[in-house]
């Protein structure tokens, strides 16, 4: 059964279409297959899904998908 | 009482092919990543200015449009507002281009410059508004023009994704109407903390001596596209508010047409229907001249009627935004209508 975790990071992955190797604690900024268009899905998908907005940098700060789990998290709780 | 409206819009695009795909062609060598780009933003035919053609020659060729295609007389102008953020030079401001060519023979018009981007047209828009309604100028030429593609480094993919060049007019005055207002109170806002999140390195007298060749705009998209789904939801919302109507009251939305992502975005974020919210992205982004475009072109392409209001919002450079609700009028529609 998927976790929590594993819900947030397959949710992340199919909105935003990522058909590329990306690890759950990988620095996304640094993959060559991220760019920009990546990023503003990443900030419409928390924006909508989690009533989170966050900026460039706050994506430097959160650049991992776990990262991303853990502010998120931390904004619910 | 004065009830300043938009009564006439006319626009200009130049011809030079500026397509999101032959640009992104010499960048990338992987078609599938272009047609992935194009999809995301909505954005693939654009023009460019031609190499000595600069704003205040499309200003120009916008304005000879709107003499050419409804006979309009220039000696009734008694002001001139240039909106434009890539200016012919720092000084004398471009308006005055404006006038050395187009109203040579005629030396009582006010012109002035402003210098504001995406959400310049609002802006302009409220200053024309209020010199109308002080009773002081009785028909105004609110003109915008940009030519991004000349200040975008050719490495910039972002950048060259999105923007394209062109102008508009659009002739302010008061007109009688049964509306007890043509166009309703304006809601504008800006946030100078995010101004190098979209800017023009090297472009003016700060780091003059440090200048060298390689200037070109920067944005940082992220930080652009933060401040457009936080600030412009609330200021639609508070422009409703403050002219006392709902979305039931709104027959179009027209927002700066940045693309088709961040429009969708807002779209869904307001919750607004498709049928309501207008996605026109036929010539990219043109800065300032997105809205007066799209109007035109909503006003040409569908069955709108003088009782229909429109809200606009424009947001971007500054970073600023801005908001007001306007209602279509006879002279307006018919004028677009004639013509096409």
């Amino acid at each position: 059964m998927p976790n929590k975790i594993d819900i947030f990071i397959q949710k992340i992955k199919s909105d935003l279409n990522i058909d590329f190797d990306l690890k759950n604690d990988e620095d996304f900024l640094k993959n060559i297959k991220w760019d920009s268009l990546l990023n503003m899905g990443l900030l419409a998908h928390l924006d909508r899904e989690y009533n989170l907005v966050i900026d460039f940098d706050d994506l430097q700060k959160y650049n991992s998908l776990i990262k991303l789990f853990e502010l998120v998290e931390e904004k619910n709780n | 009482m004065i009830n300043p409206a938009i009564t006439k819009i006319e626009y200009f695009i130049p011809s030079e092919d500026f397509s999101t795909s032959s640009v992104l062609s010499k960048n990338y060598k992987d078609a599938s990543t272009i047609e992935k780009i194009i999809n995301k933003t909505g954005i693939d035919q654009k023009y460019k200015s031609e190499k000595n053609q600069y704003a205040s020659d499309l200003a120009i060729l916008a304005i000879k449009n709107l003499i050419n295609k409804h006979s309009f007389d220039l000696n009734k102008v008694d002001f001139v507002i240039f909106c434009n953020q890539t200016p012919d030079y720092i000084l004398p401001m471009s308006s005055s281009i404006i006038q050395n060519t187009l109203f040579k023979k005629k030396n009582d018009v006010g012109f002035v410059d402003i210098s504001l981007g995406c959400s310049g047209y609002i802006y302009c828009l409220n200053i024309a508004c209020s010199l109308i309604k002080s009773g002081s100028y009785k028909k105004i030429l609110l003109v915008t023009s940009d030519t991004y593609s000349k200040i975008i480094n050719e490495k910039d993919n972002t950048n060259l994704a999105i923007f394209g060049d062109g102008a508009s007019v659009s002739v302010i005055e008061h007109k009688d109407s049964n509306n007890e207002k043509n166009i309703y109170d304006f809601i504008t806002g800006c946030d100078g903390s995010g101004l190098k999140d979209l800017y023009f390195p090297k472009s003016g007298l700060k780091d003059f001596e440090n200048q060298d060749v390689n200037k070109s705009l920067i944005m940082n998209g992220t930080n652009v596209f933060s401040f457009t789904i936080k600030e412009v939801p609330n200021n639609i919302k508070s422009c409703l508010i403050k002219n006392n109507l709902t979305d039931s009251d709104i027959n179009y939305y027209i927002l700066h047409q940045a693309n088709k992502f961040i429009l969708e975005t807002l779209r869904d974020k307001l919750q607004i229907s498709k049928e309501k919210f207008l996605i026109d992205l036929r010539f990219g982004n043109t800065t300032s001249s997105t809205i007066p475009i799209a109007m035109y072109n909503l006003i040409k392409d569908k069955k709108v009627s003088a009782l229909d209001k429109l809200l606009l919002c424009g947001f971007g450079v500054g970073l600023s935004w801005g908001s007001t609700i306007i209602h279509l009028n006879d002279d307006l529609i018919n004028s677009i209508k004639r013509v096409n």
